[in-house]
């Protein structure tokens, strides 16, 4: 009675065992991993901004510092507005009913300068040619979530990190919409980690050239 | 003084490193939280190819994928579509895939309680129910609902099996709620679907009329694309024609604000003008153009049978001119809202030669129960002028689904259709078998159900079986209450391929989880005639299974293998070189599968290795005759006919008991009803929850102040929901705007199952309501 008992255990456990088996190596099958060939895509834009001396109207805030007591944004109120690196950031401040609806927002974000109102200096943008700007950037009405999300993104840049000592350290991220250099890494808005010593040398790309791949070069 | 002490509190704590919290208290709203992060940076991120899985604009994106996951989005400098920008919600959209609450498992109704079993016994199940139906209420008691979210080999297979192979008519799409009048539109004018133009036409318009089209929310990138063309050159303008104010209003040149339904008067008053000042380029319409007439008191399709089909009839410019009498700017400045002198100016824009003149409409037009008719008159005006078919001259829909001209249009997911021509036409039902491999006698000649005769034959049990994919109608229906009981009856079978929980999920009796877009290889249509193909970028969760592979699974179980024997790796190919076939010729010429895989998306008909972008002008379309110059050859006639077509008024206007108008509509970060974009943290913190947007002054009037929840009751239902006065859009006095994606604020209760007889698409724009201020219990006066 026992015997029989093992037996037909072992019988389901095996039978089991193949079952699993057949769902990992069939159902792999049939469903095939993702197309072997990726298609190549262009990734890049080429940058206009940097090379094309264009008026600047930030330029005298390029040139300023912070006022000593007045810090500014820190990185990580930077990527905290951010869904991943190179995201548009959502608009961390009240909006006037009004600039919302006009969407006016270059009113202050093409010149830079203090906002007392929030003790801050203004960010510059790096693409004030456009105009819609709640397109990409939204107000946030609530912190809450509909549902939780498994969103997962990748590590913010590595900042700082040239070949060798000394070195002009690489972009780390892509200039899509953030051709302008100085909008971002200088003037007293600027975040202070990614602050250009020498808002002068505007041909940033000279020295700088984007880190796209990790691989090196290898013959084909 | 307060204030400055606050401020001086806040660099404190920002000194202190709490810049987090601060900034948290000062904004409601932005949580400083970090995503978290795989062991990868950005040079580790490879980047890959797909159009944008929203809007019928179709943007191309780049997804970057890191370690088998979606993890950041840039926007594809090649696409000539966006040319590297997107709006926030393709940005975002790679997160709607990582919701928590993503359907992993297949799940079938025991009782009161969905429970998960293993996706084929979900599939055996959806087979034999349709086979159990079908022997026991015959084939038109089972139904396919679909999307413009379809992908193209979605719909192709649907209508397949369902037209081809069991050989009902039964096959509807959610774009019958979007489009149909577009499509009526095209077809009544010009005998073949889709625009004449292209996006490029902005680049080269001097003035946009946009018609009800709210473009800086709705087709944002488009906008921005606009608002550069003006950037260039201040002789540029735009002109905003609406019935409420909105953000496209404040950034156009111009706005104007007409009374509901008033467009057909406006628009038959603008040519009215056209004539007087014979701005009309009468070369052009005598060589070009023939005048037709229709039925007019067509209906509004709220019978229980209701049956129309309208009748061309010859007319003559004589005859339009004495119909358009009655449209003089004078006569119709009382109608339509707007000023006889602006009326005339709007004339002048279009009549002006020199100038080159864009149309562009969405919802606005088509959701309307004379849908078909307002679609005609915005042509008549392109026609009388010959501002069509040429760079910056071009009368543009625009669509609001990724693939509904891909699929629903262009592959015919709609009950009248098949992928080339209709199943009235016997040369069209014989081109379908030879291609299916099917006996012509498979395709039924008459056509069924359109959506809103669908769900109501569903409630009367004419249906009893539908499998709803890639569409939430139980948010979207028109009078959404008789459908969803009626949904829900005894004796009803409802399958749905979903990627999350839905109202619609939540009445169905098997959920099928579904891939989502590059968990799966396909094509998506847009809005310019441009093909987009994206390849498998990622695994589907758990079991989930693309819509495509799901009807293969449940065709070969019915027995219809034969017709289906494609294998997994090479599906999508052979579908698309199967497809393909129903469009050869210059007029609609697909392009092969190698191009479409390599490139962001290519235009049809794409003839000789081009894309046409202007169709009937013999300069850039290899289909029109050069001896005629332009060659309407959709109509035998080759002429594109103008048709008189009156004003007349709404299904359902305000009255005593409901005197206010109900619109409908989007926001800019919710895409239909919210089941993905709810599920992006940055869209849902953006617009968490629908309102009512209502006038100031109407407020002030009924004592409503800003956020206070307010009640609106129609004569199908009722609906508490908070006021915004201050929002980003602001209708007209005596009108009232909801948002529709909110699933627990179902406006669709609310508003009126009337629809266009012509294209049967419903109005969403207008109905009547009633708005009440809700007393608390304590205060309310007493009788």
């Amino acid at each position: 009675m026992a015997g029989t008992n093992r037996t037909r255990l072992i019988a389901i456990v095996v039978a089991v065992a193949v079952m699993g088996m057949l769902v990992v190596v069939v159902g792999r099958a049939l469903r095939p991993s993702p197309s072997p060939s990726p298609v190549p895509v262009a990734a890049e834009t080429a940058s206009q901004g940097v090379f094309k001396a264009r008026p600047w109207r930030g330029a005298l805030a390029a040139d300023m510092a912070p006022v000593p007591g007045t810090d500014g944004r820190s990185l990580d109120e930077y990527y905290a507005l951010r869904a991943y690196p190179g995201a548009p950031p959502v608009v961390p401040h009240p909006v006037d009913a009004e600039i919302a609806r006009t969407q006016r927002c270059n009113i202050c974000h093409e010149q830079g300068g203090w906002v007392p109102s929030l003790a801050a200096y203004t960010p510059l943008t790096p693409h004030p040619e456009y105009g819609n700007c709640l397109q990409c950037h939204v107000l946030a009405a609530s912190d809450d979530l509909f549902v939780e999300s498994n969103w997962v993104s990748i590590r913010r840049p590595v900042l700082h990190r040239p070949a060798l000592p000394g070195n002009p350290p690489p972009i780390p991220h892509s200039l899509q919409l953030r051709d302008n250099c100085l909008a971002c890494h200088a003037g007293p808005a600027a975040v202070e980690q990614i602050r250009t010593s020498h808002p002068e040398r505007v041909n940033c790309l000279q020295c700088h050239v984007p880190r796209r791949i990790q691989t090196v070069f290898t013959r084909p | 003084m307060k204030t400055s002490i606050n401020r001086r509190a806040f660099l404190k704590k920002m000194a202190l490193g709490a810049a987090a919290a601060t900034a948290a208290s000062l904004v409601p709203g932005v949580v400083f939280g970090e995503w978290r992060a795989l062991d990868a940076e950005g040079s580790d991120i490879q980047w890959r190819k797909t159009p944008c899985r929203f809007c019928g604009v179709g943007c191309g994106l780049l997804v970057g994928l890191a370690q088998g996951r979606a993890v950041a989005v840039k926007g594809d400098p090649d696409s000539p579509v966006n040319r590297g920008l997107c709006c926030v919600k393709g940005y975002h959209s790679v997160q709607a895939l990582y919701g928590e609450d993503r359907l992993q498992k297949a799940l079938v109704r025991r009782g009161d309680e969905m429970v998960e079993v293993p996706i084929g016994e979900a599939l055996d199940l959806v087979a034999a129910k349709m086979r159990e139906t079908i022997d026991e209420h015959g084939k038109d008691a089972v139904s396919i609902y679909g999307s413009g979210q379809w992908t193209i080999p979605d719909g192709y297979v649907a209508s397949k099996l369902f037209k081809g192979a069991i050989g009902t008519n039964n096959v509807e799409a959610n774009a019958r709620l979007c489009m149909a009048s577009a499509v009526t539109g095209f077809l009544t004018s010009f005998g073949l679907d889709e625009p004449m133009g292209c996006y490029e036409d902005i680049d080269h318009a001097d003035i946009f009329v946009l018609w009800g089209n709210n473009m800086a929310e709705m087709h944002p990138v488009l906008f921005s694309r606009m608002l550069d063309r003006r950037l260039k050159d201040s002789q540029v303008k735009i002109i905003d024609l609406g019935t409420r104010t909105t953000r496209t209003s404040q950034a156009a040149d111009q706005s104007f604000l007409f009374k509901p339904q008033t467009d057909l008067a406006l628009a038959n008053a603008i040519c009215y003008e056209l004539l007087r000042n014979n701005w009309v380029d009468w070369d052009f319409v005598e060589r070009h153009v023939a005048f037709k007439k229709g039925k007019t008191d067509i209906g509004y399709g709220l019978e229980e049978h209701f049956a129309f089909q309208d009748k061309a009839q010859d007319s003559s410019r004589e005859e339009f001119q004495r119909l358009l009498a009655d449209y003089a700017p004078e006569k119709v400045e009382a109608l339509t809202g707007i000023a006889a002198a602006d009326i005339r100016y709007l004339a002048s824009l279009y009549g002006d030669p020199s100038r080159k003149v864009m149309s562009l409409w969405c919802m606005g037009m088509n959701q309307h129960t004379r849908g078909t008719w307002i679609n005609n008159l915005v042509y008549n005006i392109h026609l009388l002028t010959g501002k069509i078919s040429q760079p910056g001259n071009s009368p543009f829909s625009l669509t609001g689904q990724p693939s509904a001209c891909g699929t629903v249009r262009e592959v015919g997911t709609l009950t009248h259709k098949l992928p080339h021509g209709v199943v009235m036409n016997p040369k069209h039902r014989a081109l379908a078998a030879k291609i299916w491999k099917v006996p012509e006698k498979n395709i039924d000649p008459k056509p069924s159900h359109h959506t809103v005769s669908m769900f109501r034959a569903l409630d009367r049990g004419d249906i009893r079986f539908m499998w709803i994919q890639v569409t939430n109608p139980m948010v979207t229906m028109p009078n959404l209450r008789r459908y969803r009981d009626g949904a829900q009856k005894e004796g009803r079978f409802i399958v749905v391929s979903e990627i999350y929980p839905t109202p619609t999920t939540d009445i169905a009796d098997v959920v099928l989880p579904a891939a989502m877009w590059f968990e799966q290889e396909g094509l998506f249509g847009n809005s310019e005639r441009r093909t987009q193909h994206f390849d498998q970028l990622i695994e589907p969760p758990g079991e989930a299974m693309s819509d495509t592979w799901q009807l293969i699974e449940v065709a070969r179980r019915l027995g219809y293998g034969e017709l289906f024997p494609w294998s997994y790796e090479d599906h999508i190919r052979e579908i698309w070189a199967e497809y393909r076939q129903f469009h050869a010729g210059a007029k609609h010429e697909m392009a092969p599968y190698e191009e479409l895989r390599r490139r962001p998306g290519i235009m049809w008909p794409y003839v000789e290795g081009k894309e046409t972008r202007w169709r009937y002008n013999a300069q850039y379309d290899p289909a029109a005759d050069p001896g005629r110059g332009y060659d309407f050859y959709g109509k035998p006639d080759h002429r594109a006919w103008i048709w008189l077509r009156p004003y007349e008024p709404a299904a359902e206007s305000p009255s005593a008991e409901f005197p206010f108008w109900l619109n409908t509509g989007r926001v800019l970060e919710h895409w239909h009803t919210g089941t993905m974009t709810r599920r992006v943290p940055t869209l849902h913190r953006a617009v968490p929850e629908a309102y009512v947007e209502l006038h100031p002054a109407d407020a002030r009037r009924l004592g409503i102040a800003e956020g206070e929840k307010v009640r609106l009751v129609s004569a199908r239902g009722k609906l508490e929901l908070p006021a915004r006065l201050a929002g980003r859009g602001r209708p007209t006095q005596g009108q009232v705007f909801v948002p529709f994606f909110d699933e627990a604020l179902l406006i669709n209760e609310l508003t009126l199952d009337a629809f266009c007889p012509i294209s049967k698409q419903p109005d969403y724009k207008k109905s009547a309501v009633r708005v009440e201020k809700i007393w608390p219990a304590q205060t309310e006066p007493a009788l």
